[in-house]
């Protein structure tokens, strides 16, 4: 009987250890456009992002909160190219391929890759990203760079800006999850 | 003749001036002025929740929302404050952010403070579906001030 009562009891913890989830509603995430006439960068402190013990990762980032430093540009990015009252978010969706050598208990860096799907202006696409996961104690810091190309997501840049608004962009992300609830 | 060239030359040095003033002319940090909207904020959220996103987005991102409520938690994040309102259903949150430049009145805000405030709003987001890790509904405003 003992012997049933310490499995259950192991069972249901491991239950739970399996279902921690870590979260944050003040992700950091810079956009850096670097062209051939000029390099500036927008600020979204605002960002929502998760990550599960299974390895399942989720962002939401509202396009509005970005902060340029010049109004124009804050203007021009949230009306005229990501249409922010039609698309207000932009998500990212996926899964870290080699969760197996992760552990979101034990303090330490883990270089990550995930495997998903971004939905940005209205487009969908797959992707797959490399990142690290910076584990401390109850906190997981999910921190990646990676470019994103404006055209992949219909993001139109008007030719007379060109030469000011790369194609490419530059995204620097860190996020710093706390553990919030067992499911 | 030399009186055209003269008018042509201060025009375009004037449309010169007018072009680049507005060109560097610095963003805003804080939603000031006459609000677009002055809400009550159980009435705001149970809008947000009881309409498709899409109407609620379409009425209220890039607006001024001007709202009372009481502060619940108060994070700082590099610099820029984040606080989250207290609502009436544990799933519905209300983000309030700072830009670095006025995080000096958000700071004199303490959690249980009934304040005023006056945001830019980024709109609402519900989760996709049942296993969405992003379970809650939030809405996201930025640029805010503290109006009392």
């Amino acid at each position: 009987m003992k012997k049933i009562t310490f499995i259950t009891i192991l069972a249901l913890f491991a239950l739970q250890l399996d279902a921690q989830t870590f979260k944050t509603n003040e992700g950091n995430i810079k956009f850096i456009n670097k062209s051939s006439l000029e390099e500036f960068e927008a600020v979204n402190n605002q960002v929502t992002a998760a990550i599960s013990s299974k390895g399942k990762v989720q962002f939401r980032v509202p396009i509005n909160s970005f902060q340029f430093e010049k109004k124009l540009m804050q203007s021009h990015f949230q009306e005229n190219y990501m249409e922010s009252q039609t698309f207000p978010n932009a998500t990212f969706s996926g899964s870290v391929m080699n969760m197996d050598g992760v552990n979101l208990t034990k303090a330490g860096e883990y270089n990550v890759k995930v495997a998903g799907k971004f939905d940005m202006h209205g487009v969908s696409k797959a992707d797959t990203l490399a990142g690290k996961l910076i584990v401390a104690k109850g906190t997981v810091k999910l921190v990646s760079s990676f470019s994103i190309k404006c055209n992949d997501y219909n993001i139109k840049i008007p030719a007379a800006v060109s030469s000011k608004v790369a194609n490419e962009i530059k995204i620097n992300v860190n996020c710093l999850t706390a553990i919030t609830e067992k499911k | 003749m030399k009186k055209l060239i003269i008018i042509v030359s201060i025009v375009a040095v004037l449309g010169i001036i007018i072009g680049l003033y507005l060109y560097n002319k610095p963003s805003e940090f804080k939603s000031t002025g006459k609000p677009d909207f002055e809400v009550n904020l159980t009435d705001f959220t149970k809008e947000g929740i009881e309409i498709a996103d899409s109407i609620f987005n379409k009425k209220y991102v890039g607006k001024s929302v001007r709202f009372s409520g009481t502060a619940q938690t108060i994070k700082e994040n590099d610099g820029a404050i984040s606080i989250q309102m207290t609502t009436d259903q544990e799933e519905v949150v209300v983000l309030a952010g700072f830009h670095t430049s006025v995080s000096k009145e958000a700071k004199s805000i303490k959690a249980g403070d009934k304040v005023q405030l006056q945001c830019e709003c980024n709109g609402v987001s519900k989760p996709a579906d049942e296993e969405d890790l992003l379970s809650e509904i939030v809405f996201t405003l930025s640029r805010c001030s503290v109006v009392k």
